[in-house]
C-alpha cells in the first residue's frame, strides 16, 4: 500500500540578499494513514519550512511531494485544489492564523463554499459538526477570533483543518504558544481527533518532550538535513546521533533531585554559513576529521532507526 | 516581554450571545463618540455636506443669476447677508452652491483614485516578483510627476467640465494609496491567515478581496479623507486658473473671480477661502481622528 | 533579615487587579522562582521591585523592602540609583532589548558609567572582563560587535553582562530562556547560576516551566490570578505538590523522565481557562479546580503556612493535610 504523504530529496531554498538559503536541503521522509509523525529540531533548522513546503505554500526548489501515490509537486492551483481537502494546516500563532475580520461561521463556511459544498443545510450542519468536534460551544460561531482565549482560538483554528474532513494534518508548533495547562488540552484533543477520525499528522516543534509523547515516529532535523529517525521508543532508549543525544539531555526534568549534567554542546545552530563535512561537527563533542572533511549520510542501524553520523 | 502583555485574556463567558454582537457595535460606535478630534471634524464636514444636499430649497433658482446690486458688502443688505461680487451675484448662495462642486469632485476624484490605487497596489504587493517591479515603477513615474501640473496637463487636454476634472485629480492621486496599499499587502500576504487560506485552496481573488483587502483598509480610510481635502485643494487651485466648467460655481472660481477686486472688496477672495480652509481642516480633523480610532493597538 | 521583602502587594491596571497581596521574600544569594502561566501577574510584580510599569499601572497597596528600605517611597531619581546598580533586570527578548545602533561594549560600559566613575578607558576594560565572565569566547574582539552580529543565545549573554556589571544584590530574569533553544536554555541557565555563587546574588526568576524551576531554583512561589496560592523549597514542592492549580500544571506537563506516550497516558487537563473565574467571588481556581468545595467560592482563602517555609492557599488542602493522612512529612 502506498504511505499517505511520502516526500524524496526535497528541496527549498530562500533568496537572502544575494545569498541562498538551503532551508530544506535534501529531506526524504513518510508519513503512513492515521501516523503520527514527529519532526523535531531547533529554530532556524527548517522544519516550518519543510512542513508548507509539503503543503505546497512554499515551492520547492528540487524532489518530489506524493500525496496518496499522485505526484503534487508540481500542479497548478486548480488542479491543487482536490488535493488540498486532503491536507490541511494547524499554526503556532492563534492570534495571527485566524483572520481578525471574519467571523468563526464565516472562517469555516467559506472553505466549505471554496470546495463546492452547494447545499446550505450541508454546510451548516458539518459547521456545527465541526465546531462540537473541537469542543467549543455553538454560540462560538457567531463572535469573532478576538473575542477568544489562546487555547479557545487554536480550537477554532483546529476546526478550520478539520472542516474539509482531510487525511494529514501539518501541526506547525500547534502548542507552543500556549500555557501549560492549556497545552495538555489542545494535545488531548489531537489525540482524540487522530483516534475518531483516523487523522495522520505531520507534527512540528521544537520540543523533544512534546514529540516523543505526541508522536509514533520521530525525524530530528538539524540545518535542513534529517539527522536521525526512529520510532518514539526507540529513540528514547537509544538515540544515536549526538544531537539528539544533545536534544534530550538539554530538556530540564521536573525532578530536582535527578541532577543535570554539563551541557553537551555549546554554541547555536548558525544557518548561514556554509559547512563542509557534516553540519553538526562544530557543535559536536565527538567531532573527528573525518566529521570535518565528509559529510555523512542517513544509514540505517536497525528496524526503522536510521541517523547521519560516521560513528553512531 | 512588555508588562502589557500580561492584561488578562478577554474569555467570553459562555452564555449571552444576541447582545454579543450589537454590544461589540457599541463599543465601536463609543470609540468614535470619545473621539474628540473625530467629532469636530465629522461635525464641520456635516453642516457642508447638507448645505450641499439642501442648496437647491436654501437657495432656488441659478446661483451665477444676477440678483442684486454688484458689490455690495456683507450685512449692507439683508437679502445678501455676505455681500454680492461684481456681477452681482449672491455670494452666501454660491458659497453654498460651491460646496456641492468641492465635495462631489472632492468625492469622485478620491473614489477614482482609491480605485486604482487599491487595484494596483494590491496586485504589487499580492504578486511581487515582476508584477511588483513593473508596478512600482509606474507608481514611481506618476509620483515622481507634480500632481499640480499633471492635473492641468489633463485638464488642457480635454476640457474642463467637473467630470474630466474629477477624472484628472483622480489620475493624479492614486500613487499615494497604491503605495500604502501594496506595503500593507506586501506584510499581510505573510501571515499566518492568508497561509491558511491559501492551504485552504481559496482562489487568489478571495484571498486579495475577502481576507487581505478588509485588514488592508483602515490606513487607507484615513488617507482617503485627506484625498478629498486635497482633491478639493486642486479643485480650487485650477478653478483659479480658470481651468474650471464655467456652468459650476466652485470656490475656487470665486476667488478667481474676485481676484480683481482683491483692494476694493476683499471679502470676496476671503470668504471662499476661509470656507476652503474649514472644508479642508475637517476632513483633516476627520483623518486624524479615524487614525486613532482605527489604530489596531487602540481598536475596541 | 532577608534581602527582598515584598508585602502585601497589589498591582491594578484600568479595571482590572494584576497582582493581588503578594508576600513573598528572597534571602540573599537565593533564587526564587515565580511561576503562573501568562496573565497571572508573575511579570508585573517582578516589573513592580524595578518600579517599571506601564504608566496605566497602580500600585494599590503594599512595600517593597530591599534590605530593609522600601523602594516604593523612594523618588523617581533616588530609584534610577537603585536600578542596575542594587537590582537588575533581565528580559525575555534579547533581540529587541539590546539597541541595534549601538556596539555592545558601548552598551556594556555605559551601564558601568552610569553607576561608578570611571574612564571611558577602564570602562572598556570592565566591559571586556564582563564578556569574559559571560563565556562570550574572544570577548576583546567581540565587544565592538553590534547586537545584529549575535546569536539569539550571545545576546541573551550580553544581557547578562550588562545586568551584573555593577554587581546587583538582586537579577529579576523575566522568562530569561523562553526565546531561546534548549541547548542554548541550559547554557544560558548555568550561566545564571554560576554568576549567582561567584557574585552571591539572589534570582528572582519569573517563568512558566516548572522544570526550569526544577533545575535551576531554591525555592518557588506558584501564582495563580494575581495571587500567590503556593510557596515551597523545590524539593518539597516536587514531591509532592499541595495546592490543586500546583498538582494540576505538574500533570499537564509532559514528563520527560517518565516514559510518556499517548498511547499509554493521557495528560491531565486542567479544565477551562484563567478567564473562568472572572467577577466571581473567592478562590479564582475554584471554577477548575478537582476538589473545590462550596465555601471555596465564598471567600478568597489566605495563604496559611504549613511550616518549613511552605505555605499554601488552599482550606481543602491545608484540612486534609493537617489530618494524619498527607500530614507527617512536609511537617
Amino acid at each position: 500500500m502506498t504511505p499517505l504523504l511520502s516526500v524524496r530529496d526535497l528541496h527549498t531554498r530562500y533568496a537572502v540578499g544575494k545569498q541562498v538559503l538551503r532551508a530544506v536541503d535534501g529531506v526524504s521522509f513518510e508519513v503512513g494513514r492515521g501516523e503520527t509523525v514527529g519532526l523535531v529540531g531547533e529554530s532556524g533548522c527548517g522544519k516550518s519550512t519543510l512542513g508548507k513546503t509539503v503543503l505546497r505554500l512554499v515551492p520547492s526548489a528540487e524532489g518530489t511531494i506524493e500525496l496518496d501515490g499522485a505526484d503534487i509537486t508540481r500542479l497548478g492551483d486548480r488542479a491543487m485544489a482536490p488535493h488540498r481537502r486532503r491536507m490541511q494546516m494547524v499554526f503556532q500563532d492563534p492570534f495571527g492564523s485566524l483572520n481578525p475580520r471574519h467571523t468563526i461561521r464565516a472562517l469555516l463556511d467559506t472553505a466549505l463554499r471554496v470546495h463546492r459544498v452547494s447545499d446550505a443545510a450541508e454546510r451548516d450542519r458539518r459547521v456545527h459538526e465541526t465546531i462540537a468536534k473541537v469542543g467549543l460551544p455553538v454560540d462560538s460561531l457567531d463572535r469573532y477570533p478576538h473575542e477568544f482565549s489562546g487555547g479557545q482560538r487554536q480550537r477554532i483554528g483546529i476546526a478550520r483543518a478539520l472542516i474539509l474532513r482531510p487525511a494529514l494534518i501539518v501541526c506547525d508548533e500547534p502548542v507552543s504558544a500556549l500555557d501549560v495547562s492549556i497545552q495538555a488540552q489542545i494535545l488531548n484533543l489531537l489525540v482524540d481527533l487522530k483516534r475518531e477520525l483516523g487523522l495522520a499528522y505531520l507534527f512540528i516543534s521544537h520540543d523533544l518532550g512534546v514529540v516523543r509523547y505526541f508522536a509514533d515516529r520521530v525525524l530530528v532535523m538539524y540545518f535542513g538535513r534529517i539527522v536521525e529517525s526512529a520510532s518514539y521508543a526507540t529513540l528514547w532508549r537509544d538515540p544515536r546521533h549526538p544531537y539528539t543525544k544533545a536534544l534530550f539531555a538539554a530538556l530540564p526534568s521536573a525532578d530536582p533531585t535527578h541532577k543535570r549534567g554539563e551541557p553537551p554542546i555549546k554554541g547555536e545552530l548558525v544557518t548561514t554559513e556554509q559547512v563542509r563535512g557534516c553540519r553538526f561537527h562544530s557543535r559536536c563533542p565527538a567531532a573527528t576529521d573525518r566529521c570535518r572533511a565528509e559529510e555523512p549520510v542517513l544509514r540505517p542501524l536497525g528496524e526503522g532507526h536510521h541517523a547521519a553520523c560516521h560513528y553512531a | 516581554m512588555s508588562v502589557q502583555a500580561e492584561q488578562p485574556v478577554v474569555v467570553p463567558a459562555r452564555t449571552d450571545t444576541s447582545g454579543r454582537a450589537a454590544s461589540r457595535r457599541r463599543r465601536r460606535l463609543r470609540a468614535f463618540l470619545r473621539n474628540p478630534t473625530f467629532i469636530a471634524g465629522a461635525g464641520i464636514l456635516a453642516v457642508f455636506v447638507l448645505l450641499a444636499l439642501f442648496a437647491g430649497l436654501l437657495f432656488p433658482g441659478d446661483p451665477q443669476d444676477m440678483v442684486g446690486q454688484p458689490l455690495l458688502w456683507p450685512g449692507q443688505d439683508a437679502e445678501f447677508p455676505l455681500g454680492t461680487d461684481s456681477l452681482g451675484r449672491d455670494v452666501l448662495a454660491q458659497l453654498v452652491y460651491g460646496t456641492r462642486a468641492s465635495l462631489l469632485v472632492g468625492v469622485a476624484s478620491a473614489a477614482i483614485g482609491l480605485a486604482i490605487g487599491m487595484a494596483v497596489g494590491s496586485l504589487a504587493g499580492f504578486f511581487g516578483g515582476w508584477v511588483d517591479t513593473v508596478l512600482t515603477r509606474l507608481i514611481e513615474l506618476f509620483q515622481t510627476t507634480p500632481t499640480f501640473i499633471l492635473v492641468i496637463v489633463i485638464v488642457a487636454i480635454a476640457e474642463p467640465s467637473m467630470p474630466m476634472i474629477a477624472l484628472a485629480i483622480g489620475l493624479a492621486s492614486w500613487p499615494t494609496v497604491a503605495r500604502l496599499v501594496r506595503a500593507q499587502f506586501r506584510s499581510l500576504r505573510e501571515s499566518d491567515f492568508v497561509m491558511a487560506a491559501r492551504s485552504l485552496g481559496y482562489s487568489r481573488l478571495r484571498i486579495i478581496v475577502q481576507e487581505i483587502l478588509p485588514n488592508a483598509l483602515p490606513p487607507v480610510i484615513v488617507a482617503a479623507s485627506v484625498m478629498i481635502a486635497n482633491a478639493i485643494l486642486t479643485e480650487a487651485g485650477l478653478s483659479f486658473l480658470n481651468m474650471r466648467d464655467p456652468n459650476v460655481v466652485s470656490w475656487g472660481g470665486m476667488i478667481g473671480d474676485g481676484r480683481d477686486q482683491l483692494r476694493t472688496a476683499w471679502f470676496l477672495t476671503a470668504l471662499p477661502g476661509a470656507t476652503i480652509a474649514l472644508a479642508v481642516l475637517s476632513l483633516n480633523l476627520v483623518g486624524d481622528g479615524l487614525n486613532e480610532i482605527l489604530n489596531p493597538r487602540t481598536e475596541p | 533579615m532577608p534581602l527582598l521583602s515584598v508585602d502585601g502587594l497589589s498591582v491594578a491596571f484600568p479595571g482590572h487587579a494584576a497582582v493581588r497581596e503578594a508576600s513573598f521574600s528572597l534571602a540573599a544569594g537565593e533564587t526564587l522562582a515565580l511561576v503562573g502561566e501568562s496573565g497571572c501577574g508573575k511579570s508585573v510584580t517582578a516589573f513592580s521591585v524595578m518600579r517599571l510599569l506601564p504608566p496605566n499601572a497602580r500600585v494599590v497597596s503594599g512595600r517593597i523592602l530591599l534590605e530593609g528600605a522600601d523602594l516604593l517611597a523612594l523618588s523617581e531619581s533616588e530609584m534610577r540609583e537603585v536600578r542596575g546598580a542594587q537590582v537588575s533586570l533581565i528580559q525575555q527578548e534579547p533581540m529587541t532589548s539590546l539597541n541595534p545602533v549601538l556596539s555592545i561594549g558601548l552598551q556594556i560600559a555605559e551601564v558601568i558609567r552610569r553607576h561608578e566613575k570611571l574612564s571611558r578607558k577602564a570602562a572598556r576594560a570592565r566591559a571586556v572582563e564582563l564578556l569574559d565572565l559571560v563565556s562570550i569566547p574572544d570577548a576583546h574582539r567581540r565587544i565592538d560587535d553590534y547586537p545584529h552580529n549575535l546569536s539569539g543565545g550571545m545576546r541573551q549573554r550580553v544581557m547578562i553582562a550588562m545586568a551584573v556589571a555593577c554587581r546587583p544584590k538582586l537579577l529579576i530574569a523575566d522568562e530569561p530562556t523562553t526565546a531561546l533553544d534548549v541547548t542554548t536554555q541550559a547554557q544560558v541557565l548555568d550561566l545564571l547560576d554560576d554568576l549567582r555563587h561567584r557574585l552571591g546574588m539572589a534570582v528572582l526568576l519569573i517563568t512558566h516551566d516548572l522544570g526550569v524551576v526544577a533545575q535551576w531554583a531554591d525555592r518557588i512561589a506558584v501564582m495563580y490570578a494575581g495571587r500567590i496560592v503556593e510557596q515551597a523549597g523545590i524539593e518539597p514542592f516536587f514531591a509532592a505538590p499541595l495546592h490543586p492549580y500546583s498538582r494540576g500544571l505538574l500533570g499537564a506537563r509532559v514528563d520527560v523522565d517518565a516514559d510518556e506516550h499517548y498511547s499509554t497516558h493521557r495528560l491531565t487537563e486542567i479544565p477551562g481557562n484563567v478567564g473562568s473565574a472572572a467577577g466571581q467571588a473567592g478562590c479564582s481556581f475554584a471554577p477548575r479546580c478537582p476538589v473545590a468545595q462550596p465555601a471555596c467560592r465564598q471567600a478568597v482563602p489566605p495563604l496559611v503556612g504549613l511550616g518549613d517555609e511552605r505555605a499554601v492557599a488552599c482550606p481543602v488542602t491545608v484540612s486534609s493535610h493537617s489530618s494524619p493522612l498527607l500530614g507527617g512529612e512536609a511537617r
